[in-house]
């Protein structure tokens, strides 16, 4: 058997072989270059970058590499993940200079759980305006744990599950009021109505079936009385037709062109001159007054010598009063002045 | 009824093959270093074995390049759809990215890669060498040194190739022809390429690299050695047996990989 040929580099020739093969090399080693160099660049190798401390009590989930978000944008990694000495988790992140501006003294972290395991560490800057968050600045994480939130759901709901259960049982309150509710509409379905639900017995609902008869009666009469009501007040309003009429005609003679107002103002002309007549009688009056004063000082002149005279009268007099007085005592036939009574 | 005779006759069956086994690892070793200390002499890369080695370089890799990034990047279409669907479908698409360039990039392109370049070259380069008279020295750093060195650089220049045609894919399929994901896919690079992680895949690729082409060509040097010995024809079977070892070698790498990624 013949044994195959060696083999040797000269069997095949390859054209431009030097220049095809530093092609080639050059290009792997290209190749090669710009892989690890877009690697670190994605590692963040070239990046200027400060560092963050986040405290947290339980680092469980999260992992050296994960991202840092803001607004859901990755503005930072996890470099490193150590224990304290006070047994809290130290979370390291770098965060590139060039993204620290969006975190400041004000900003809150917060560490969470999803419900698959998924763990999130995310920034919140309420005020931008705030100073900027130094370099090595560490802060306290804030937990939210949704898985935390099952075991209390999973109570709750078995609680409503039971609850429900309870609600329909055989012997549960609603299923006897459900019972009770057809009842109920059986017995609105009966010649009772819903009268015989309500009262439960024949006697009473014919006796609220009577009421409601007595009831339909007094309307009638109250009906008749509201008609004689209405004829009532027909013959009013006729009435206060004439008594408008009576007004009309007294207005006219008191307050008519030959009423009693024109002639209480003709008498009031009247009065008015009267009194003018009265005013000049008194002050003819007022100067007889004053010759009457006049007189009058005479007068009292005169009176001065008639008070000496009238008290010497006076005087004589008196004595012809007692002089009488004497005589009628002595006279014989004098006459008895007192009244006998019977 | 198992005779004494016939556990005698498997121990000794067993025996040999024991014997050959550790036969065969301890030249292969041998053979290792050997070449090992080849690569690293100067004298290795004279021009006139210069001009072998760019020749077996370029016959190794030039060739195979298009056909692999060709397959590789049509098998990537099909997994990168079928895992995106999937994630899509469960509400997980947010670990989908990472789930792809960990499965492509990382586990999936070395070892195709890998297999590529052991079926297309490396062990055709072992029967070559099976069929060498008595090789010394001068017919290991002419012939075989070449060649070896070819088949690693072939590994890593499909592994790196391929690669880069996956991520590329891989962005395609989720962001379209436009540029505004490449810092989200920048970043998402980053946090899967952990330096424990790009170390394990550089290893391993390398690790790929030395077995795929050291393996064939010392199982051939072996054949043509114990050949030249026994003056007789090729041991029967040898190629099934390189093709086993190569499969459990590059079994043992994933595994050891896998191990140090995820455990």
């Amino acid at each position: 058997m013949a044994e195959p040929a060696a083999p040797s580099p000269d069997t095949l020739p390859v054209a431009h072989l030097r220049l095809k093969v530093a092609a080639l090399l050059v290009f792997i080693v290209l190749l090669l270059a710009s892989a690890a160099v877009y690697l670190l660049y994605a590692r963040g190798a070239f990046e200027a970058t400060q560092q963050l401390v986040l405290v947290a009590d339980d680092s469980e989930g999260v992992v050296v590499g994960m991202d840092l978000t803001f607004s859901g944008f990755p503005i930072g990694r996890v470099r490193r993940i150590e224990l304290a000495p006070d047994g809290n988790a130290r979370i390291v992140v770098e965060i590139p200079r060039k993204d620290a501006h969006w975190l400041r003294t004000s900003s809150v972290f917060t560490l969470q759980r999803g419900f698959l395991g998924n763990t999130s560490i995310r920034a919140y800057s309420g005020i931008l305006t705030d100073p900027a968050l130094p370099d090595e600045a560490v802060r306290q994480v804030l937990k939210g744990d949704a898985t935390a939130e099952i075991p209390r759901m999973v109570a709750t709901v078995r609680e409503l599950v039971q609850n429900v259960v309870a609600l329909t049982a055989q012997d549960a309150a609603l299923n006897t009021t459900l019972t009770n509710l057809r009842e109920v509409s059986d017995a609105l379905k009966g010649p009772r109505g819903a009268l015989g639900v309500m009262l439960g017995n024949e006697a009473d609902t014919r006796k609220v079936i009577q009421a409601i008869e007595n009831t339909n009666r007094l309307l009638a009469r109250v009906d008749q009385v509201a008609a004689r009501t209405d004829g009532l007040l027909a013959r009013t309003d006729a009435l206060m037709a004439r008594a408008d009429q009576i007004a009309g005609r007294a207005d006219e003679q008191v307050l008519g062109k030959d009423g009693l107002v024109a002639e209480m103002r003709g008498t009031v002309t009247q009065l008015n001159q009267l009194l003018g007549s009265a005013r000049a009688s008194l002050q003819k009056v007022d100067a007889v007054l004053l010759d009457a004063q006049t007189i009058s000082g005479n007068a009292k002149a005169a009176s001065t010598d008639l008070g000496a005279l009238r008290s010497e009268i006076e005087s004589n007099l008196r004595k012809i009063e007692g002089l009488l007085d004497e005589v009628n005592r002595k006279w014989p036939f004098a006459r008895d002045t007192q009244v006998k009574l019977p | 009824m198992i005779t004494v005779r016939a556990w005698l006759g498997m121990l000794d069956r067993l025996g040999y093959r024991s014997a050959s086994w550790a036969n065969r690892a301890s030249h292969a070793m041998f053979f290792a270093g050997l070449v090992m200390v080849l690569a690293l002499s100067p004298s290795s890369y004279s021009p006139h074995y210069r001009q072998r080695l760019a020749r077996q370089i370029y016959l190794g890799t030039a060739p195979n390049l298009g056909w692999f990034v060709l397959i590789g990047a049509i098998v990537c279409v099909v997994l990168i759809r079928v895992v995106l669907v999937s994630a899509l479908s469960y509400g997980l698409s947010r670990y989908a990215l990472e789930l792809m360039i960990r499965l492509l990039v990382l586990e999936l392109m070395p070892l195709a890669a890998a297999i590529f370049v052991a079926l297309r070259c490396t062990l055709p380069f072992g029967q070559q060498i099976a069929h060498l008279q008595d090789p010394d020295i001068q017919l290991l750093r002419g012939e075989i040194l070449p060649r070896v060195l070819a088949g690693m650089f072939a590994v890593v220049a499909l592994v790196t190739l391929s690669g880069v045609t996956a991520l590329a894919l891989i962005y395609l399929a989720i962001h379209g022809f436009t540029g505004a994901g490449v810092d989200t896919y920048t970043r998402m690079i980053g946090q899967v390429f952990e330096p424990s992680v790009a170390l394990v895949f550089v290893l391993k690729t390398l690790s790929l690299a030395a077995v795929v082409a050291l393996a064939p060509v010392a199982s051939g040097h072996y054949e043509a050695r114990e050949r030249g010995a026994r003056a007789a024809s090729a041991t029967p079977g040898a190629q099934l047996h390189v093709m086993v070892q190569l499969f459990v070698l590059v079994l043992a790498i994933e595994v050891v990989s896998l191990i140090a990624n995820y455990y």
